[in-house]
């Protein structure tokens, strides 16, 4: 049976992969000969933009009360 | 009576009670004032400071002009109570441990549910039987017990309920490990704790509270709430800033007792999955993965921390 995996978990991963790729782009325009490092900032800016998206998941509500119920 | 004697042992040798309070095993005579069946035998000095704690301040007690209606409402009005009444089937028999005045138990007391009622303390089990006559309820019972030694049989029960009682025990692991076996194989238990890290907030407010004499108690919204209402203000007041004995634990050491008691962790309330909502308590939870249950118990500073962290995991018997 396939593991359900939490939505935390599954965004790490999901940022994990994503890294990877990120860095493999940052690193083939560096080398490139098409001038085109100007690349390079965007991938990092939309790297963090990612971090900064998980990061806001992690805000919970407010919970209704639990022990001062009555 | 007699629906609830079977669930009812002796706390000394777990003979079985006649109806008039004998051990038919070690001839223990017991007896029932006020219709409250006196199960407790002598405790632990440190269990014995807790129960005189509560006798001068019974909690939750009652707000005046309360009836069974204003009860529901107010119960149904919290996600968490109603939450818990719908994942409880109708023909449970319910245990709550540490029931106080007795709220949690009247509230659950409806279709064909038997519902057991246990404190240590008995001032506070005379307003959970006077309301119980007030709302004639006659399936549920108030019963004087130790948790540590619980006129309770063992395995009888198909949800065992208890709600800010464990970090008030001396020892929180050991006194898990006695209500775990309460539940019968595949029941439930319902165990909140104070959560170690969303308390954080409240044990600032109670080093303010104290270093100014309990003249200043900022931002704790169950106190202003009761402000009208001196009794319940000050069973508040008593419970979260002056008990004499409070542990805390995470959601990782709660889980421990789980797998030491052969209890099956089904989830956390609020979960420990980020993002996650669920409309049924008993469902297991998605995942359960540490860091994440770290990152959650992060966010119950905020979420938790006003009402002074306590969080809830349900588990199931094996």
């Amino acid at each position: 049976m396939l593991k359900k995996r939490g939505k935390i978990q599954r965004g790490v991963i999901v940022f994990g992969s994503t890294f990877g790729s990120i860095a493999e782009l940052a690193r083939g325009q560096w080398r490139s000969d098409s001038h085109r490092r100007w690349l390079v900032p965007l991938a990092i800016f939309l790297c963090l933009t990612g971090l900064l998206l998980i990061v806001a998941t992690t805000v919970e509500a407010l919970a209704p009360f639990i022990y001062a119920i009555f | 009576m007699n629906n609830f004697l079977e669930h009812l042992i002796c706390p000394a040798c777990a003979g079985a009670l006649t109806a008039e309070w004998l051990c038919t095993a070690c001839g223990a005579r017991y007896d029932a004032p006020g219709g409250i069946p006196n199960l407790r035998i002598a405790s632990d000095a440190r269990v014995d400071v807790v129960r005189r704690f509560y006798e001068h301040a019974p909690f939750p007690g009652y707000a005046e002009c309360d009836s069974l209606s204003s009860l529901r409402a107010r119960a149904e009005r919290n996600r968490f109570a109603r939450l818990l009444d719908q994942a409880i089937p109708g023909n449970a028999r319910i245990l709550e441990i540490g029931c106080g005045t007795g709220q949690m138990s009247l509230y659950l007391a409806r279709a064909d549910r038997l519902v057991i009622g246990a404190d240590l303390t008995r001032t506070s089990l005379e307003l959970a039987v006077a309301a119980a006559h007030r709302f004639k309820l006659d399936r549920v019972l108030f019963l004087e017990t130790d948790l540590h030694r619980p006129g309770l049989r063992a395995g009888s029960f198909d949800v065992v309920y208890s709600s800010g009682v464990l970090h008030h025990t001396p020892n929180p692991r050991a006194a898990f490990a006695r209500i775990a076996q309460l539940a019968r194989p595949g029941g439930m238990i319902v165990l909140g704790v104070y959560n170690a890290i969303a308390r954080i907030p409240h044990r600032l407010r109670r080093m303010i509270a104290r270093w100014s004499d309990y003249r200043l108690i900022p931002f704790d919204p169950v106190l202003r709430s009761r402000k009208n209402e001196p009794a319940r203000r000050e069973a508040w007041l008593r419970d979260q800033y002056r008990h004499p004995e409070e542990h805390r634990h995470t959601l990782g050491e709660v889980q421990q007792w789980f797998v030491e008691n052969d209890v099956e962790f089904v989830r956390a309330y609020p979960s420990a999955l980020i993002g996650e909502d669920t409309a049924n308590l008993f469902a297991f939870a998605a995942d359960n993965w540490l860091l994440e249950g770290w990152l959650a118990q992060l966010g119950w500073i905020h979420a938790l921390g006003h009402e002074g962290g306590l969080f809830v995991t349900v588990g199931q018997r094996r």
